[in-house]
């Protein structure tokens, strides 16, 4: 009995603290598993209250999951692919007549939510210290905080759209939750290399093809990878959480290129290597090392290759066992 | 009556030009020859016209072509369309490129220009197009999403899709003009005139049939979308395809918003499977690369060999 007030002290002492908190509770890899019920993503939208010199124009639209289709007409998978939940959009005016519009999608994981993230940003445009990781390009706005990835578009980029654009960029961004855990695996590929061009986590086979179409059918599946398109050097490492299973996936894709028409000239490098040349005549590097599977597309120098893999297997080691993967 | 002279006017203009690229439509039925198969000596290629004047560059387009009544019969009912993707820039066809081409039609001496969607309203609002659309004095018939609103086309040797989803109003219309914007798409790294065809299929059956329910864990779904688009453009022939390349996305696609290219282009031309080689050199991509143009070709639905095309390049 004397217990009893105690945890309800205690239990209402949470509830003010997650009542005080802006958005929702953190999620991470922890919470892996069953997904959380979906959240109300229209409390998340910044009121007329919130903005200056803007004010919400029309009814806040939802699209879960399938629904995203009728959203996004005929371009739906990619967002699915990073495992979509639901995605909130609202357009906002100013009293020229100017409108932009925001977009929050709610993805399963932060993972997730940096992935597509990653995926939508280029090498163009300015970081920005909005959320977890944000870039401002030319008429349009990105960022990412815990499991949401945040669009802001304009009509242009004149100074008007731009200012409604980070207006309404951080008038969300205050009323998302927590930040939340950002892959792990991006330490395979040095921290340096996100300067040199697009860093793009990788949860499935059309962001792959998106970047290099190696074939038609998808002979990774994987559970999680990352790649580095710098233009002419490509680099993609694929993670299967376990040894057997990536060593199978290594001789059928070994083998799968050394037979594909679209590829020739197959050769066995020192090294546990193979190189093949492609149509276009880069050459295509596989390696296998751990539990994960490296490609590197380049324009055929052998040492740069090898030097990348070095590089891989260095970081490969020093992360932390894989976590369960999704597919 | 006027039907019947619009047919005969029609069938001997394009039988001169070799642009017989025609639907299965009420008064056109009698025409199902492809691209290839139409084309003559007098082949009117495509037509790629650069400037700023997005009307004028449109109305050149189509007149290197062999002019708008080559296409459009006198007293013809006229089915127009554009991509209404989103209204993010360089995402949805320019509004300025359909008013050009509803005032070319009704020079022609349409009876009837109509859009068909079965998105909603608000799209078309979103975009402009609907405000065109309506000052223009043309219909857009939003049609719905149930599957009873369309009809099963069966596809003649199919690669995958054995049945299409047509629109029920489709057969409406004795001129389909095809007006995509050309841009970035994530999973096929390229739309235009091919992929545009979509719209006219139900949603359930592009949702079912061309992207496969287990998409993200057959290896073989890949290339599903693109081969089933291919087996789509096997019934549905567009008589001509005006595309717009002026402001397009060369990322995100198809819905954006990404980086705005602005090759300030339009395109137009009765093969799209050509139309579509050359808008993919303006994403700087090469058409072999892009799986549905491929397809396309060694399906003979258009030439994928653009040395064999006569591409005739203006300004406006």
């Amino acid at each position: 009995m004397r217990k009893a007030p105690a945890g309800l002290a205690l239990f209402l002492l949470s509830a003010l603290v997650l009542a005080a908190r802006p958005g929702r509770p953190a999620v991470g890899r922890q919470s892996l598993g069953a997904p959380p019920p979906l959240f109300d993503l229209t409390k998340l939208l910044p009121g007329a209250g919130d903005l200056q010199g803007w004010t919400p124009r029309g009814k806040p639209q939802v699209f879960k999951g399938e629904d995203l289709f009728l959203y996004i007409d005929g371009g739906a998978e990619i967002v699915h692919e990073y495992g979509f939940r639901q995605v909130c959009t609202q357009d906002y005016a100013n009293a020229a007549g100017k409108s932009v519009t925001l977009d929050i999608y709610e993805m399963a994981t932060p993972e997730d939510a940096f992935g597509m993230y990653s995926f939508k940003t280029g090498a163009g445009g300015k970081a920005v210290a909005i959320g977890q990781d944000g870039r401002l390009e030319d008429y349009y706005l990105n960022f990412w905080k815990g499991r949401d990835l945040v669009t802001v578009v304009g009509p242009d980029a004149s100074a008007d759209s731009l200012d409604g654009i980070e207006r309404v960029g951080r008038a969300a961004e205050a009323k998302i939750g927590p930040d939340g855990e950002r892959p792990s695996f991006l330490a395979v590929l040095p921290k340096s290399w996100s300067a040199a061009g697009r860093l793009i986590y990788l949860k499935g086979m059309l962001a792959v093809r998106n970047i290099y179409p190696f074939f038609a059918r998808d002979l990774f599946l994987f559970k999680e990878g990352i790649a580095s398109d710098q233009g002419p050097l490509k680099v993609f490492v694929l993670r299967y959480g376990d040894k057997d299973e990536c060593a199978k996936r290594f001789v059928a894709l070994r083998d799968a290129f050394r037979t594909a028409p679209a590829y020739r000239n197959f050769r066995e490098l020192p090294g546990g290597i193979f190189e093949i040349a492609d149509a276009k005549g880069n050459a295509v590097f596989g390696a296998a090392f751990e539990d994960c599977l490296g490609l590197i597309i380049n324009r055929g120098s052998q040492k740069a290759a090898a030097d990348i893999f070095d590089l891989v297997r260095s970081g490969r080691a020093a992360l932390p066992p894989s976590p369960p993967g999704r597919r | 009556m006027a039907s019947k002279l619009g047919r005969r006017e029609f069938l001997s203009r394009t039988a001169k030009l070799g642009a017989g690229a025609v639907l299965g439509n009420r008064i056109l039925s009698g025409l199902a020859d492809g691209p290839l198969a139409a084309r003559a000596a007098d082949d009117p290629g495509i037509a790629v016209v650069s400037g700023t004047d997005y009307a004028a560059m449109t109305a050149k387009a189509v007149e290197l072509v062999g002019g708008i009544s080559a296409y459009v019969p006198k007293g013809a009912r006229v089915l127009l369309m554009p991509n209404v993707q989103s209204k993010n820039p360089g995402t949805f066809t320019k509004p300025e490129i359909l008013r050009a081409a509803i005032r070319m039609c009704k020079s022609a001496g349409a009876k009837e220009i109509a859009c068909l969607s079965y998105l909603a309203q608000p799209a078309w609002d979103g975009t402009g197009l609907a405000r065109v659309i309506q000052e223009e004095g043309a219909e857009l018939r939003l049609i719905p999403r149930e599957d009873v609103n369309f009809k099963a086309v069966p596809v003649a040797n199919p690669a995958l899709l054995k049945e299409a989803m047509i629109m029920n109003a489709f057969y409406d219309y004795d001129a389909f003009i095809n007006m995509p914007v050309t841009k970035d798409h994530a999973g096929s790294k390229f739309t235009g005139s091919l992929k545009n065809l979509m719209g006219l299929n139900a949603p359930s059956c592009n949702r079912t049939r061309f992207h496969q329910p287990n998409w993200q864990t057959d290896p073989a779904a890949t290339e599903h979308l693109e081969t089933c688009i291919v087996d789509l453009n096997t019934v549905l022939k567009p008589t001509l395809n005006i595309v717009d390349a002026t402001e397009i996305i060369r990322t995100n696609g198809p819905m954006g918003p990404g980086e705005l290219i602005k090759p300030l282009k339009v395109v137009a031309g009765v093969d799209r499977v050509a139309v579509d080689v050359l808008c993919a050199t303006l994403l700087g991509l090469k058409g072999e690369d892009i799986a549905m143009i491929r397809m396309a070709g060694e399906r003979k639905l258009g030439e994928i060999d653009l040395k064999k095309v006569r591409v005739r390049e203006a300004k406006a």
